[in-house]
């Protein structure tokens, strides 16, 4: 990483004895400036903050630790070390997919980490969800989000532990089982998402920010196979739940093209990849007959 | 103008629409001034006929008489009612206010007094228990300035009530930095807009000036450099959106919340759209009037004056000076100024009615 130029450093310490230390992990003046005043909206005492902007600035720990929280559509995601932080990207597929889901779907979120995927949806529409992880922290913290939660929620969300990799048809069983208890005649599920660990064991060594290796769980994180390893189980998941539509989040355009390789080999009908803010691949859908509605993106041309 | 206000009213008996009752709303204060009126001059005509006949007994007469003098200047200041109800309520007068207060020239001196303003507001708006909402602040080097600051009053009509405060606020006064002792003079602007809420839409009650199509809006996202998604865990939420059209641009960073962010920041872009679109109208209306009659300049410059040394505050507009300047600030003596304000202007669109009738 370049060095950062002393008249920066020499600017930043004039206006306030934290912002230098702070520059060190978030490398411009704007940004460092506006985490301050984060920190300082949460810090209670003056020694407080500058524990925080410790943590923060020197040992690189994210901000969202810190703060114990993460914004996420309308919903306010705890965050605890052990499980992943939700992504601006992230948040954006989910907010586009609450808009295109109906009253009364049913959805399945694979790898739910914090639950922030189905508490988002179930805030926007009156949908029911289920979140699967295979992580008891994870799990823990989802439950402690549902409850963070009811109050904006609309729709329901449950969580349950299962192995995305190795257990298939049990996972699928378990999650049948949820949705019966939730409401009667249940049959099938509408559709299956998930953000699944995509990174590759070069790419984590290469591409990830230090503060996402030092503190945020590799389980999360770091795939087999170029990091494409769950997606193939994660269709099978969908097929055998009789989900018509799969929306699932990838690391960029190469990775999108493979996993839609992956889905059609499988027999699904039609793929196809949602472009996110920064204009890169992020996003895999996939349908069979009746779940086309998945086909378009956030940023789709019109 | 009356039948049509009975006619409404009968309608809105039967069935409740809102734009409906927003015309009878119009409507009745004209009504009531005509009503009003027309009671005085059959109260005059009678008593013309009582002093006209001249079996009246001296008692009776002196009482008429009396009576005739009041009425006639009761008359006076009827239809004067009158012509104020003839003027029409500005359209956006209902809505809530989005205020943005900017230093002008004077540096940093300029920056405090900007925060000045906006704690007068602050506290005006908590005299008159109207809810604020901050929508962003962004402080000085020093933190005690500000470099820009907007705020919502989110009740209904605020608009209306506080329109009259935009424009260039000039202060005059020894800056706590002087150290000298010299007199500075430094501006602050305050610009006040009607907030269009984005959730507006819905009730069939937006403004057609807010209304934009979202294809002509650029959404800036700051961009995540390298990979992105799980790679990185930014806390970057800065929202810009650009209105392709008008050029007008609106960018956000307040809060943690990307989806906040981009809520707010697109009802500042709209505010800002609507205010673009009204002031091109009433430019238009200018100079329509400019070309009938030398009257109604546009917005002065330094429409008020914030003079500390002589503990004066002064409104050029309305050629009314308060002489209490703490006051003023505390909210309580701004009331009162708001107040000349308004009288002011009422009797700018009053002569602009006579001119154009």
């Amino acid at each position: 990483m370049p060095r950062l130029p002393t008249t920066l450093l020499r600017r930043a310490s004039k206006l306030s004895p934290h912002l230098p230390t702070l520059l060190k992990v978030c490398r411009s003046l704007d940004s460092a400036q506006i985490e301050l005043k984060w920190l300082k909206e949460h810090a209670k005492t003056p020694e407080e903050l500058q524990n925080f902007v410790y943590r923060r600035g020197e040992l690189n720990e994210p901000l969202q630790y810190i703060l114990g929280t993460q914004p996420f559509g309308a919903t306010e995601i705890l965050c605890e070390r052990g499980v992943l932080i939700p992504r601006a990207e992230t948040e954006e597929i989910a907010l586009h997919l609450a808009g295109l889901l109906k009253s009364g779907m049913k959805v399945v979120d694979l790898c739910t980490g914090t639950g922030c995927i189905p508490l988002l949806l179930a805030a926007e529409k009156q949908v029911s969800t289920v979140g699967v992880d295979i992580s008891p922290i994870a799990l823990s913290l989802a439950m402690k989000n549902l409850e963070h939660n009811k109050e904006v929620l609309r729709g329901r969300a449950q969580f349950l532990m299962g192995d995305v990799l190795s257990d298939i048809e049990e996972t699928a069983y378990s999650v049948q089982a949820c949705f019966d208890e939730m409401e009667e005649g249940h049959e099938s599920v509408d559709v299956v998402v998930s953000n699944p660990p995509y990174i590759s064991a070069d790419g984590y060594n290469k591409d990830t920010a230090r503060s996402v290796r030092l503190w945020e769980p590799k389980l999360a994180l770091e795939a087999e196979h170029d990091g494409d390893h769950f997606y193939p189980k994660i269709a099978e998941i969908a097929e055998a739940l009789g989900a018509r539509a799969i929306v699932a989040e990838v690391g960029g355009w190469e990775q999108a093209r493979r996993v839609e390789g992956y889905w059609r080999q499988l027999g699904w009908s039609g793929t196809n990849v949602w472009e996110d803010f920064a204009k890169k691949g992020r996003t895999v859908v996939a349908w069979n007959q009746g779940g086309e509605w998945v086909k378009d993106g956030p940023n789709a041309a019109q | 103008m009356r039948d049509e206000h009975t006619e409404l009213n009968k309608k809105l008996q039967d069935s409740f629409d809102t734009k409906l009752a927003k015309r009878v709303g119009e409507l009745t204060s004209v009504t009531k001034a005509l009503q009003e009126y027309e009671d005085a001059i059959e109260n005059r005509d009678e008593l013309t006929a009582m002093l006209n006949d001249k079996t009246l007994d001296a008692e009776l007469r002196a009482l008429a008489e009396e009576d005739f003098a009041s009425t006639a200047g009761t008359i006076d200041e009827l239809s004067q009612n009158i012509q104020k109800s003839l003027v029409p309520v500005h359209p956006f007068a209902h809505l809530p206010a989005l205020i943005e207060i900017r230093p002008g020239t004077g540096g940093s001196e300029a920056q405090i007094f900007a925060n000045d303003l906006w704690k007068m507001y602050m506290a005006y708006c908590n005299l008159r228990g109207w809810p604020v909402s901050v929508v962003s602040t962004q402080e000085n080097e020093g933190a005690d300035g500000l470099i820009e600051g907007i705020f919502e009053v989110t009740n209904d009509g605020a608009y209306g009530e506080l329109r009259l405060e935009a424009g260039v606020h000039r202060v005059q006064r020894i800056p706590a930095t002087e150290k000298q002792g010299r007199t500075h003079t430094s501006t602050a602007t305050v610009m006040v807009l009607p907030s269009f809420q984005t959730t507006e839409v819905a009730e069939g009650e937006e403004d057609p000036d807010s209304v934009i199509d979202m294809k002509d809006v650029r959404v800036d996202i700051m961009r995540a450099r390298g990979a992105g998604g799980q790679h990185v865990n930014t806390t970057d939420s800065a929202v810009r959106m650009t209105h392709i059209p008008t050029g007008l641009v609106a960018a956000i960073q307040d809060t943690r919340s990307q989806h906040k962010n981009r809520e707010k920041c697109l009802q500042v872009l709209k505010s800002r759209i609507a205010q673009k679109r009204r002031d091109e109208r009433e430019a238009e209306e200018l100079a329509i009037r400019r070309g009938a009659a030398k009257v109604g300049a546009g917005r002065s410059d330094k429409m008020r004056t914030y003079n500390y040394s002589q503990n004066r505050v002064t409104d050029h507009r309305a050629g009314f000076s308060l002489h209490d300047l703490p006051s003023c600030m505390e909210g309580e003596g701004l009331e009162k100024m708001i107040e000349e304000c308004k009288k002011w202007k009422m009797g700018e669109e009053v002569e602009m009615l006579a001119l154009s009738s």
